[in-house]
């Protein structure tokens, strides 16, 4: 849980509430100066609303070149970031032909597939030949290739359920199966700070939504008896269909799910369990099975296994992997499936081998190296940040880690600091998290190396002190025992 | 029967004669001459106030015990994940064994395709061929990370500006799914209480679009000016005082469900003489049509500055997967800055 400190939570309401009044006074003289100039729509109503985008003008735009920067080279552990300057008092930014290199901590490159790998790419150029860029047409227009059937089969068996079928983005995949899954009768029960896609998802599906507290089983327990008991709402009928909706890591919080207290509470009041693994899908667990494995969960216990490519296998598109009828139902009716073009057979190539390179299918360890690497290099980063007193969050083994920074004012000056010392971070504000909680987001992946790390460590530690983001009191630093070890102020 | 009525009336004055006439309905209390009135008057104040403390009768509210909740649970039943699997569900499409060009193979014999949307038959060329090898050795496959945390790769940005400046408009914005261009550019320009004119015959992506907008969508008969007149003149008379109202027509250029190419020019002129903006999703027509290819702004002989904004998703002439959301300027300043919070 985050506690925030009380002197922290009312200079962070002055300092909102202070940007809040300057925007007003700045709409307030831009009417008046539109009204003087006249305006130039001519009947037509204006695109938008003074108070809708607000937020966006007054606020994010200040800010806007923390975020959105271009890269020039593959997202792998260093990175060479464009350099862009604006005219205008950060309202547009343009580009200039200056690079720097900097320690990427802000891409979700878990296991290092990001950039060209040895094992990979020679095969993705070669399907690149063999099949062209993109089929041109929909999975069941002749847009299925062998390739396609191949991936939906060792994604099947790399999960560890009878088949699984593929999409084209990972966003659409939540927004376009669910109403496929659930409609109008059927009640959705969501953790409360699921991701952007899954509530999409939920809404389209025309089910009634309910929300349970954020990794809370007795929560969901409460909430389940609740709602089986009342029935559908107004009508008091009995809902046609149950399904909660988890996702294994928050990306936003870095925590695992709760997931064998939640699967046994579903068991019990017969609920069907959907289990959203787009952080967790080889990067943790023994073999990279995701959380299921780390966790000791069967998977025939989990009724709906989503997840997507983007992050541990450095392509693009997500699944459903499920029982054989469901995959049979969902091909019959997906929309995703039956009106999008199919996935782009590169990138198909590019999953299949990267899974092949985690299993060992390749004939080296490879796969095995990376993933004790990247647990290594969590738990390392999470404890050294701990014991330098910044309040991180999230639970061991995992990958993604948030330090909390609160005020808006150090969002930018966390950001623009790290980068002028080569160090590239990504921070979230509002609408993301909640009003209160800023935080930066650190990724680590397994190509980061302790030298990297370590780099990284200091940097934060001179602009943690700078900024002043070190809520908690830090560790006393112990003596030099271990060889090797590096002092750390 | 009367006279009866008349002694209780005659008794009832007497006392109340007597009441009023009472010693202490005659006291002074602080200068202020109490009559027997006031006696009876503060009487009725003390009843309404006791009236008024009772708390008013509200049926009892029996929550359910924990073993009926128990029982409820029980017994509910829920349905299967999925209907019953019937045979057309069981339909599996035939798999290419080579790309999917004019020619394919499937089980190892040639075929001619005409399941493709390769229009210019891009599928293949060597040049495409050869600048994506150059830029998977250099950037790798995926982008690892959404537009706004270092996602964004240099030539995303010119490749944005390369649509820009082959379309004539002053920038673009790319999606990296075709699908998903249409349902995501209607809900960031269409909010709830805003009108929309749409064909009958558009496919699911825009219907998709429409419904996630919440917006008062009105149908029209499909590829039909006659109707498309009606349908403006009925909501410009039904919504004459909203000045703030925003009013949308979506067509595509070329119908994916019918086939049918839609009259650009007698649609721009609808929409500037009832101050519609349009929204025209070009997937089928990009590439396609048009004497160097430009789209049905070319083909119609329609300024493209006219056309609000343009949609395509890129699957079919362009032989890429992903989507482009294009328009005039101000179109383009607002959606940046929708989009780049988004």
């Amino acid at each position: 849980m985050i506690t925030i400190p009380y002197l922290t939570a009312l200079t962070t309401y002055f300092s909102y509430g202070l940007l809040f009044v300057f925007g007003q006074f700045r709409d307030f003289f831009r009417k008046i100066a539109d009204w003087w100039l006249g305006s130039n729509l001519q009947g037509y109503a204006p695109i938008c609303l003074g108070l809708e985008d607000f937020y966006t003008r007054r606020l994010y735009l200040r800010i806007q070149d923390c975020f959105g920067r271009p890269i020039a080279s593959p997202p792998d552990s260093w990175v060479d970031l464009v350099e862009r300057v604006s005219k205008d008092n950060n309202k547009t930014l343009q580009r200039t032909a200056k690079i720097s290199r900097c320690l990427n901590l802000g891409s979700y490159n878990y296991l290092g597939f990001a950039a060209a790998d040895e094992y990979c790419t020679p095969r993705v150029i070669e399907s690149l030949k063999r099949f062209s860029p993109s089929t041109c047409s929909t999975r069941v227009d002749g847009g299925t290739t062998t390739l396609h059937n191949e991936l939906e089969e060792v994604v099947a068996n790399f999960v560890g359920k009878p088949a699984a079928i593929v999409f084209g983005m990972g966003y659409v995949t939540n927004s376009a199966v669910l109403p496929a899954l659930i409609g109008k009768g059927g009640l959705i029960i969501s953790d409360s700070l699921n991701h952007n896609s899954i509530v999409n998802g939920a809404r389209g599906s025309g089910a009634t939504v309910r929300v349970f507290q954020h990794n809370m089983p007795d929560h969901l327990e409460k909430v389940l008896r609740e709602q089986i008991a009342e029935g559908q709402p107004r009508t008091h009928r009995p809902w046609k269909k149950i399904m909660v909706l988890v996702e294994g890591i928050y990306s936003m919080e870095g925590e695992l799910c709760k997931l064998p207290e939640i699967v046994a509470i579903c068991k019990k009041y017969r609920a069907y369990v959907y289990l959203d693994e787009a952080h967790s899908i080889g990067a943790i667990g023994k073999t990279g099975r995701g959380v299921c494995e780390l966790l000791g969960v069967d998977t025939a216990d989990v009724d709906i296994l989503m997840g997507t490519f983007t992050k541990s296998f450095g392509s693009c598109g997500g699944y459903i992997a499920g029982s054989k009828e469901l995959i049979q139902y969902m091909k019959y009716s997906c929309p995703a499936h039956l009106y999008a073009t199919s996935i782009s057979p590169p990138a198909a190539q590019q999953i299949i081998s990267a899974i092949r390179v985690i299993l060992g299918e390749d004939g080296t360890s490879r796969g095995a190296q990376k993933l004790a690497r990247i647990r290594e290099n969590s738990n390392f980063f999470r404890s050294e940040l701990q014991k330098m007193g910044f309040e991180v969050l999230g639970d061991n083994d995992s990958p993604v880690m948030p330090v909390m920074l609160y005020n808006p004012a150090k969002i930018p000056a966390f950001s623009r600091e790290c980068l002028k010392n080569q160090v590239a971070v990504v921070t979230v504000a509002f609408p993301a998290t909640p009003l209160l909680l800023a935080r930066a987001r650190i990724c680590i992946s397994a190509s980061h190396t302790r030298e990297d790390l370590i780099k990284a460590l200091e940097v934060f530690s001179k602009v943690g002190d700078l900024i002043g983001i070190k809520y908690f009191p830090a560790e006393p630093d112990k003596q030099q025992q271990d060889d090797g070890r590096v002092k750390l102020e | 029967m009367a006279s009866v009525a008349m002694d209780m009336l005659k008794a009832a004055s007497d006392w109340l004669t007597f009441a009023f006439d009472a010693p202490f309905a005659r006291a002074v209390v602080f200068g202020v001459n109490i009559g027997g009135h006031l006696f009876v008057e503060g009487l009725l104040v003390v009843v309404i106030i006791f009236l008024l403390s009772q708390k008013s009768y509200k049926p009892p509210k029996r929550p359910l015990t924990k073993k009926e909740i128990d029982e409820l649970c029980d017994e509910w039943v829920p349905e299967p994940l999925i209907p019953k699997i019937t045979d057309d569900m069981k339909y599996e499409p035939p798999a290419l064994e080579s790309a999917a060009g004019p020619h394919t193979l499937i089980n190892g014999t040639e075929v001619i395709n005409f399941a493709s949307a390769n229009y210019l038959g891009l599928v293949g060329h060597g040049k495409l061929l050869e600048a994506c090898t150059r830029s998977l050795e250099k950037y790798g496959v995926g982008s690892c990370g959404p537009r706004g945390f270092y996602g964004t790769i240099d030539v995303h940005l010119d490749c944005e500006a390369r649509i820009a400046k082959f379309l004539g408009t002053p920038d673009s914005i790319l999606y990296s799914y075709g699908l998903s261009t249409m349902f995501s550019a209607i809900p960031a320009f269409c909010k709830k209480g805003d009108v929309i004119v749409v064909d009958e015959g558009v496919h699911w992506a825009i219907q998709n679009g429409l419904q996630l907008s919440r917006s008062t969508v009105v149908y029209f008969k499909h590829n039909d000016m006659e109707s498309l007149r009606n349908m403006l003149e009925k909501v410009t008379q039904e919504n004459k005082r909203a000045k703030k109202l925003r009013r949308y027509i979506v067509v595509e250029a070329v119908y994916q469900n019918s086939g049918q190419i839609a009259p650009l020019d007698e649609i721009v002129r609808l929409k500037e003489k009832y101050r519609f903006r349009v929204l025209l999703d070009e997937s089928n027509s990009l590439g396609a049509l048009g004497s160097t290819g430009r789209g049905l702004t070319e083909y119609c002989k329609v300024p493209v500055d006219k056309i609000d904004i343009i949609t395509a998703a890129m699957g079919h002439a362009l032989a890429t997967e992903g989507g482009v959301c294009t328009g005039n300027a101000r179109v383009i300043d607002h959606q940046y800055i929708f989009w780049a919070a988004a």
